[in-house]
């Protein structure tokens, strides 16, 4: 709603009922669920993109002039779908995005000292008389999006900010900046770029003797602001499995003002006096103002905001452990069968408990491919090209109820399915270190596809070529919180992407959000030498990534 | 009734009701509402999710990382010396329940908080399947931890989050431990009972939702901290850490690594509050 105005009143001029009942009826207006965010002082809520990395170690990096190479873990923020461009353009209405600081933290043991990185046989121990080698530079860059005609180079080229951290920071006995923090960054962030929080400590490669050492349990959040907007509704952004009950919608509060008949004399009390019909306005302050979700997924009786919810974005760090899987420590991997050819898929998974509601918009897969710098001429295979069709990746997100319970059951959110050869239908953008082939393939960006109906309402995202329609190849938002017998109820579901909508399994009882990822070749196995040489990057340094992306609420 | 927050101007009948009275009133109303403050807010934070994840190597004999020992001495630096100051912390996790005969292997995840938040929930998941097999019972007699019951759950897992000192930020021993779940039996914390009596076949996939997921079905035990309603306050650095046992004689359930016998989802939710653009 716009701001109320009122009328001066100037010296001599009349009093008449509109001057003090306008804008008292414009202000109960108001507080009938229609505060907007702009008549908010604190009106921005924020987020983090929060990155946990187990270990971050020399053995990644080549101190070999010109090849160093660096740890890059690349997201996105698409907007929520009412506001996605299907041309990539912001307009005046998208939210802003302002990144506002930055914090890294890694264990060192409670000690001044390096830890040895996995590569070594004293892996994890400290040592004190290599400090100098915790120096690192922290960098987040910005390119442009392949499937928004981004066309040339997928080296970030464009710098937000960087900061070199060195040992001095992390080795005196008195004071360590471990976590540190890096605060009024104040960058606007475009929702339609490819971000990547670039690590580049190659001081941790090893030199002679020394050894390689690592930033154990590394993690690093970014935190962006971002103005409050609307929760989604099952009429308005067609939410799929939100409670019937409410349906996300608003009650708004009833506020009376009284306003005095015409010709009456304009009393201080009374029912209809001034005195009166101020204090209904100030009674409502004073009982302070409702909007957003119970953890349970209810809404109050009446409401007086408008925009109670605020972007969001999960990351899920899925295969990290210091490492890069090749053909060489393909054993190391999970449930991959028999070797040697290793013919079952591998998978990670993550369990998420829904602790507040969150209602998911879009779902970005980062696919990691890269490794140590090598710069011999095909020292590096890309198991998308080597394996074909035979290479499939499948990833999927769904929310499970069974925590504590009688029931178990799962209802799929959204699912990608693919092979070497349709792994590019998926495809936002790609992110290379320069030069690409010394660090191997690249990290992807992929649209993992909420579930829709066939024939059915679609939601808005992403132009991947999957799925017919540019743009419309996923399902509208989809609503996960808990519940109580009155918010149990839930709306129709579909139960994949192009699927069929049903009442959902999970029953309005959910209770956690999970993330699976496999992959592997069934026909040939991952330890077929013809087929993924020595160089094959099953999964680069670092691991996989997927990012949730939609709304949380005022809690 | 008086009015409390909108403007000071109170108005009765029997006093004056100027102009400039009535002005100051309307203003403090239109102001009010057209820029509503947080204590006017009933509502007024958002969660924030941190989510970690490990998969260990299926393989024997390799290194523990994250996972690191607990105690810093001399035998866990590299050159198998102390340091010439000593160790600054020998022990470098405060609050967490520390067994004889026992060493401790601590996952620990450092966080900075510039604003004040409110720790909410957390949430450790320890799973196993047909892959990773930790059936968290001791042995039989006599290859039980002394201190523990033979064929008894197992009760030695430590969840701590600490707080550093803001002025002694260094000295682990003046951290603040603000939660801490130790002594809890993992029957007692199986993530889903009817689970535990499904048959996991390796090789066999569980098809619950796609893609179907090869160890079984989802089973294992949960630290879930639930409604803590914490606040930490601003500028606080956090450490969050998961305490594994290893026991003397790499006894069961835990073995020789016992980081390897299961996989890991640790989320830490917090809320915090809406701000000024």
């Amino acid at each position: 709603m716009a701001a109320i105005t009122w009328e001066r009143l100037t010296r001599g001029i009349k009093l008449l009922r509109q001057h003090l009942f306008t804008p008292l009826s414009a202000a109960a207006t108001a507080l009938s669920a229609k505060i907007a965010q702009t008549q908010m002082k604190e009106g921005w809520g924020s987020f983090r993109i929060n990155l946990n990395v187990p270990c971050l170690g020399g053995s990644l990096f080549n101190p070999t002039e010109d090849l160093h190479g660096l740890f890059m873990v690349p997201f996105a923020l698409p907007p929520v779908q009412e506001f996605f461009s299907i041309e990539g353009q912001s307009s005046a209405t998208t939210p802003l995005l302002v990144l506002d600081e930055i914090t890294i933290g890694f264990d060192q043991r409670g000690e001044p000292a390096a830890i040895h990185d996995k590569t070594e046989a004293t892996a994890g121990l400290l040592d004190y008389d290599n400090l100098e080698k915790v120096t690192f530079t922290v960098s987040l860059r910005e390119q442009g999006q392949e499937v928004f005609g981004s066309a040339g180079s997928d080296i970030p080229n464009r710098e937000i900010f960087s900061a070199e951290l060195t040992d001095l920071l992390f080795t005196d006995r008195n004071y360590r900046a471990n976590p540190f923090l890096l605060d009024g960054i104040e960058q606007a962030l475009n929702p339609y770029r490819t971000y990547t929080l670039c690590i580049d400590a190659v001081g941790l490669a090893q030199a002679a003797a020394e050894g390689n050492h690592a930033l154990v349990a590394l993690q690093v959040s970014l935190r962006i602001r971002t103005p409050l907007i609307a929760r989604d509704t099952g009429s308005g952004s067609n939410a799929q499995n939100i409670p019937t009950k409410h349906s996300g919608g608003k009650t708004g509060a009833t506020v009376t003002i009284q306003t005095p008949v015409a010709n009456s004399t304009i009393l201080a009390d009374g029912a209809t006096g001034a005195q009166t019909n101020i204090e209904v306005v100030d009674r409502v302050l004073l009982s302070r103002l409702k909007g957003g979700y119970t953890e349970w997924s209810d809404v109050p009786p009446t409401e007086h905001l408008q925009h109670d919810a605020c972007y969001d974005v999960i990351a899920v760090p899925l295969f990290g452990r210091g490492v890069t899987f090749s053909p060489a420590n393909v054993a190391s991997l999970p449930y991959i069968g028999a070797g040697p050819l290793y013919k079952s898929l591998a998978c990670d998974r993550r369990i998420i408990p829904l602790k507040y509601p969150f209602t998911l918009h879009h779902v970005i897969a980062v696919a990691n491919h890269v490794a140590r710098p090598n710069a011999a001429p095909g020292a590096y295979t890309d198991p998308k090209t080597a394996g074909g069709a035979n290479w499939i990746t499948r990833i999927g997100v769904g929310l499970g109820v069974g925590f504590r319970s009688d029931e178990f059951n799962y209802q799929q959110l959204a699912l990608l399915d693919c092979t070497g050869i349709t792994f590019a239908n998926y495809s936002i953008d790609s992110v290379e270190e320069d030069p690409a082939s010394v660090m191997g393939d690249k990290i992807h960006l992929l649209n993992v596809p909420l579930v829709y109906p066939a024939g059915g309402t679609r939601g808005l995202s992403y132009p991947t070529t999957f799925g017919g329609v540019a743009g419309t190849n996923t399902g509208p938002p989809i609503y996960c919180g808990k519940s109580h017998l009155g918010t149990q109820a839930r709306s129709n579901i579909a139960n994949a992407p192009n699927g069929t909508s049903v009442s959902p399994v999970t029953g309005g009882q959910e209770q956690f959000i999970e993330v699976r990822w496999s992959f592997g070749d069934t026909v040939n196995g991952m330890g077929h030498a013809a087929t993924y040489p020595a160089g094959t990057i099953f999964v680069g340094y670092g691991g996989h990534w997927v990012f949730l992306i939609g709304k949380k609420h005022l809690a | 009734m008086s009015t409390r927050l909108l403007t000071d101007e109170q108005f009765a009948d029997g006093t004056t009701i100027d102009g400039n009275r009535l002005d100051r009133a309307l203003d403090g109303l239109g102001r009010r509402i057209n820029r509503v403050r947080l204590r006017d807010l009933a509502v007024r934070h958002v969660q924030t999710q941190y989510v970690a994840g490990y998969l260990p190597d299926v393989r024997a004999a390799q290194d523990s990382i994250p996972w690191m020992a607990a105690g810093n001495v001399a035998s866990e630096v590299v050159s198998g010396v102390a340091p010439d100051d000593g160790f600054q912390n020998p022990q470098r996790v405060k609050g967490y329940y520390q067994h004889t005969d026992c060493d401790h292997y601590v996952w620990e995840f450092p966080l900075y908080f510039r604003r004040p938040v409110i720790v909410a929930d957390v949430f450790v998941g320890l799973f196993i399947d047909s892959t990773y097999t930790n059936d968290f019972t001791y042995a039989a007699a006599p290859n039980n931890p002394t201190a523990k019951t033979a064929l008894d759950s197992a009760s030695d897992v430590s969840v701590v989050l600490s707080v550093d000192n803001p002025l002694r930020t260094e000295d682990r021993g003046l951290a603040a431990p603000d939660l801490a779940r130790h002594w809890w039996r993992a029957t007692a914390e199986r993530f889903n009972h009817a689970n535990e009596s499904v048959a996991m076949v390796a090789g066999v996939d569980y098809a619950d939702m796609s893609p179907s997921f090869p160890g079984g079905v989802l089973r294992g035990v949960t630290v879930n901290l639930r409604d803590l309603n914490v606040p930490l306050h601003r500028d606080t650095r956090a450490r969050l850490a998961v305490v594994l046992p290893h026991w003397d004689g790499d006894l069961a359930p835990w073995g020789a690594e016992p980081w390897r016998l299961q996989y890991y989802s640790v989320v830490l939710t917090v809320l915090e509050e809406v701000e000024e653009g």
